[in-house]
């Protein structure tokens, strides 16, 4: 991964008060959120955000005043739908969903292996793999009104999130009958690999472009978008390395105890 | 022509939603212009305040229908503007609204200040004939 392309990469990030100066940076915020949640495309976002920066600045009024509420403008405006959105979830989500089945596999072997006992499969095992499964199907057939939920009603989803993961754990406790015993050691090198694999495939994709990016761009020929802070590097090593570090910590916890 | 009111007039948001593309299309037959001249020129013509909420979105249905194309030009000193030019299919477009805009109001008028003579009969004429 060469450090020049993350740089231009991350330059083409720009936020809204960037491209947009003469508008209250709430106001624009809105803007962009609702057209974000609508699926419209960055660059036709990036042009008519810079259009109402235009108007604002030639008439001196504030965005309030001329266009009205953010989200209803945003709307009215009736700006087409990128088609091809779900394609690039679908490459984004994929290698977290690899590393979350590497991580359960690993954290289910890692303390029998510590043991030296076989990994007994259970009920509860399987369904907590497939609540897994479901949720990112949900996210991804789901995507815009999930987006739509966790933007809009915050708490609710927090809860929501809060009520799957302690079910989640509620089925590996309670549905304790095995079904399959197998060998620990097999299914941890097993995970370790589709833990691995997962963050590969992140990696290569970084290094190409972002497929969930799409950066805000002015139309305008004098507008310089300045590059964005270092905080969205900080996010992308945080999207690539939180599911890995998580089953390192867990895998070692279980070895310490065990 | 009748003297333009010193303060420009609230006319109803229903004429306006009615008329303003009309308008707008006539403006840009005078050649391209961008978002806010336009609302500088529909109030200097006695349109009124047009907000930008109004307008931008009427130019957007213009621009996707095929009616106007866009182009990005600098702004002087600010950021850059939008100009909006008028295309052949939106030249023939404001040559039919110009030719039944006219008809139009012109019925419209006649029924508002009342010409009987030009009006069809109503049925209770048909029954006294």
């Amino acid at each position: 991964m060469s450090t020049s392309r993350r740089q231009s990469h991350d330059a083409s990030l720009p936020a809204p008060a960037d491209l947009a100066p003469h508008v209250d940076p709430a106001w624009a915020d809105a803007f962009v959120l609702e057209l974000r949640l609508r699926g419209v495309s960055g660059a036709a976002i990036g042009a008519a955000l810079t259009e109402v920066d235009s108007h604002c600045a030639e008439s001196g009024e504030p965005a309030v005043g001329a266009f009205g509420d953010p989200v209803a403008y945003a709307r009215e405006l009736g700006l087409p739908v990128e088609a091809h959105q779900r394609a690039g979830l679908v490459r984004a989500l994929g290698p977290t969903a690899l590393q979350l089945a590497g991580l359960l596999l690993t954290t289910w072997a890692a303390l029998p292996w510590r043991r030296g006992e076989s990994l007994e499969l259970t009920a509860g095992h399987l369904a907590s793999a497939v609540a897994l499964a479901v949720a990112v199907t949900a996210l991804v057939v789901g995507a815009d009104p999930v987006l739509r939920f966790v933007v809009e009603r915050t708490a609710a989803a927090v809860v929501v999130a809060a009520v799957w993961v302690g079910g989640t754990v509620a089925l590996l406790v309670l549905l304790d009958d095995a079904l399959l015993v197998v060998p620990a050691g097999p299914v941890l090198i097993v995970g370790a690999l589709v833990l691995a694999a997962g963050v590969l495939v992140q990696l290569r994709q970084q290094s190409g472009e972002d497929p969930l990016a799409d950066p805000l761009v002015s139309p305008a020929p004098t507008v310089v978008v300045p590059p964005a802070p270092a905080g969205r590097r900080a996010a992308t090593f945080g999207a690539t390395w939180m599911v890995p570090l998580t089953a390192v910590v867990l895998v070692g916890v279980s070895l310490l105890l065990g | 022509m009748p003297d333009k009111p010193e303060t420009a007039p609230e006319w109803p948001s229903d004429w306006l939603r009615t008329a303003l593309t009309p308008c707008v299309l006539a403006l840009l037959a005078d050649g391209p212009t961008y978002g806010y001249a336009l609302t500088v020129r529909l109030a200097e013509a006695g349109l009124g305040q047009v907000k930008g909420g109004t307008l931008y979105p009427l130019l957007g249905r213009l621009d996707a229908t095929g009616l106007v194309a866009t182009t990005w030009r600098e702004g002087e000193g600010g950021p850059g503007r939008k100009y909006y030019a008028l295309t052949d299919a939106g030249h023939e477009e404001l040559a039919r609204l110009r030719d039944g805009w006219g008809a139009f109001a012109d019925v419209v008028t006649g029924v508002l200040v009342g010409t009987p003579t030009d009006l069809p009969p109503t049925l209770d004429q048909e029954h006294a004939r």
